[in-house]
């Protein structure tokens, strides 16, 4: 169960990259949180919103432009050599697409047994013994071990890619839209397969997905963004109860729900236009130019996120 | 809303001869679409539903693919027509969207000129009159600044901006049909909602029929009349969307839209999730294709494919669950619909 321990900190995180001679792009911009251990923190948005980036400047395998990220007293983009071996041993990631994210010349004992040799967790027997214990906690079996990873379905190979991260025994795992390449029923045996991890390794969870029923269901808060800035994050009871940020509110009532009388009686909030390119960024809220409610202020000043509640936070000028 | 039928398909086989043999991806799919009405293919990927519609097209390769059944469209059988009748049907009278905007526009094709093209080969019209249709198709898919996007490649527009095209190019020539395959698949949700309310606006001012290709059931319950669920290569439940929302007959079904996650869903109420994976095609299961992973197979499932039993006004679902002397104790309520039809 999630306690009080902060297990990682993001502070200022900025990561910018250029795009040319005088064009930046702000993919991730200012954005600070927590995550607790033993807790799932969610984040939603759409494509190019820079939770990705997020995700990846978070395990240290993006630099980052300012800010910093404290992984329980580690600075990890100032990492003693000591520390290295010790962070990515704890800090572990699952890529979103289960086809690219497998070497296809190793085996499948190659792919997950690598992080447990560099760590020299097992050797020789044993090792063999551990993947063999691993596959058959995602719910492969012994078989697969010397197969490439061609020869999976892709709900095999996402479990395979599970199974890597986990060789190491990590607290801490970055799960990169795990599901959206595969198909429904597969999907949710993907999210049960996490759940029952997190709770028997005592696992923390930071979860990226577009979907945010599939967030909602996994997370016990979660962050939503939008180009680059995280607008709203609260308990996953709450954003979906009372949404407060008008960006939230339109995505919440984008998402098409399996109910045929609801969804043609409930009224969408539409939001004007598309997303504004991450290439400078408009000045003030960034969701100005497509928010109902914008008044003069939201084009001039950039709001804050804030506490307006109870582990509410929102950047937004009207929501006091 | 029964005002004439547009297409029909009976018993479509669609069979792929590869390396590792035949993969029998289409085993008797049949159904009718309606004008005005917006039919959903639904299931999971291998189903099956994208080969349906490029039967229906005429858009499969001749060599290595054989095809049987019947696809009738005004009392004639499409699937006899030659690649010169089709080209004449396609694009006219059948329309069809894909999912992936990027890949299916010409990328080297301005896309002003890309609309009409099929305006000057379909409608005889000259390339000044036609390029003046596309613009009026542009700005009737709502993108900003038509006259100078005319004039723009792919490349310069956003996903949710060349799915606009893909439908203005798809709606040139004013089909009676359009198909569309997962057509916000490779959207995001905002875009995704701006997206299908378009596609029902136009087909109530066009009256046209629609046939919806896509896995999401959300998508389905916004903007569909009828369903189809499609296993394996095969119809395993069929119906008004309402019947088969409010109460799903088939096994498969119900467990497609109990693996999805509510948001009005909290942790406590655990995933339904189904377990394995659907069948190799190349030696389909001799029974019901779904008994496999079906947690309340019995015996008969595995042997014998199951007859469709009526459930109600416009419901069929495929199941032996069906059957008067299925044992069916422990099987949720709602999946109970048996039916005295079952004996006809």
């Amino acid at each position: 169960m999630p306690g009080n321990e902060v297990l990682v900190e993001v502070k200022g995180l900025k990561k910018y990259f250029q795009a040319g001679r005088r064009r930046v792009v702000k993919a991730v911009d200012d954005v600070s949180f927590r995550i607790y251990r033993g807790e799932t923190l969610g984040l939603v948005g759409e494509s190019g919103c820079g939770k990705t980036t997020c995700g990846k400047a978070i395990l240290g395998l993006l630099s980052l432009t300012e800010g910093e990220v404290v992984f329980d007293g580690m600075k990890v983009h100032r990492l003693e050599p000591s520390e290295r071996k010790e962070f990515t041993k704890r800090a572990q990631i699952v890529y979103q697409d289960p086809y690219s994210s497998l070497n296809p010349r190793m085996t499948v004992k190659d792919i997950i047994g690598e992080g447990i040799d560099v760590h020299r967790l097992y050797r020789g027997k044993e090792q063999e013994e551990r993947v063999c214990e691993l596959l058959h906690t995602v719910g492969l079996n012994r078989e697969h071990i010397n197969r490439f990873p061609h020869e999976f379905s892709g709900g095999q190979r996402q479990r395979i890619g599970i199974a890597r991260a986990l060789a190491v025994e990590p607290d801490f795992v970055v799960c990169d839209e795990p599901m959206s390449a595969l198909d429904v029923s597969i999907q949710a045996q993907i999210t049960k397969l996490l759940l029952r991890l997190q709770r028997e390794e005592n696992l923390t969870y930071l979860f990226i997905s577009h979907n945010l029923a599939m967030v909602k269901y996994v997370s016990d808060r979660v962050g939503v963004m939008y180009l680059g800035k995280l607008v709203e994050l609260t308990t996953s009871e709450e954003l979906y109860r009372n949404p407060l940020h008008p960006y939230t509110q339109a995505l919440l009532s984008a998402i098409p729900v399996a109910d045929p009388d609801e969804e043609r009686s409930k009224e969408r909030v539409v939001m004007k236009g598309e997303i504004p390119s991450a290439i400078n960024p408009p000045a003030g809220c960034r969701f100005a130019s497509r928010c109902r409610f914008v008044t003069q202020v939201c084009r001039e000043d950039e709001p804050a996120l804030s506490e307006v509640g109870r582990e509410h936070l929102v950047a937004c000028h009207l929501a006091k | 809303m029964r005002n004439g039928q547009m297409l029909n398909t009976k018993d479509l086989f669609v069979s792929f001869k590869t390396y590792a043999g035949i993969v029998q991806a289409v085993r008797g799919v049949s159904f009718e679409l309606e004008k005005g009405e917006t039919l959903a293919l639904v299931g999971e990927s291998g189903c099956g539903k994208t080969v349906t519609a490029k039967a229906l097209m005429g858009l499969l390769p001749n060599e290595q693919v054989e095809i049987g059944g019947e696809v009738g469209f005004h009392g004639e059988n499409l699937l006899e027509y030659g690649e010169d009748e089709m080209t004449k049907i396609r694009g006219k009278h059948i329309s069809m969207i894909f999912q992936d905007p990027m890949t299916a526009l010409n990328p080297t094709m301005r896309i002003g000129d890309q609309i009409a093209e099929s305006i000057i080969i379909h409608e005889q019209k000259t390339h000044a009159e036609a390029r003046a249709e596309a613009l009026e198709m542009l700005e009737l898919v709502k993108i900003a600044n038509a006259k100078e996007r005319m004039n723009q490649y792919p490349f310069e527009m956003s996903g949710g901006m060349r799915q606009r095209v893909m439908i203005a190019l798809a709606l040139a020539c004013n089909p009676e049909i359009l198909i569309a395959d997962e057509p916000t698949t490779a959207l995001d949700v905002t875009i995704q909602a701006e997206i299908l309310e378009l596609i029902m606006q136009l087909q109530r001012e066009r009256d046209m029929g629609v046939i919806l290709i896509t896995h999401d059931m959300g998508v389905v319950a916004s903007i569909s009349e009828r369903i189809h669920v499609m296993y394996a290569g095969k119809i395993v439940e069929e119906g008004s969307v309402r019947e088969v929302f409010y109460g799903p007959k088939h096994p498969y079904t119900f467990a497609l839209m109990k693996s999805v996650p509510e948001l009005s869903s909290t942790k406590q109420e655990p995933l339904y999730s189904i377990v394995g994976t659907p069948p190799d095609l190349i030696n389909p299961p001799q029974g019901c294709p779904f008994a496999p992973r079906c947690e309340f197979a019995m015996k008969i499932c595995k042997l014998e494919p199951p007859a469709g039993v009526s459930c109600g006004e416009t419901q069929r679902s495929y199941c032996w669950l069906h059957h008067p002397d299925a044992d069916i104790t422990g099987v949720p309520e709602v999946l109970q619909g048996r039916s005295e039809a079952h004996a006809r």
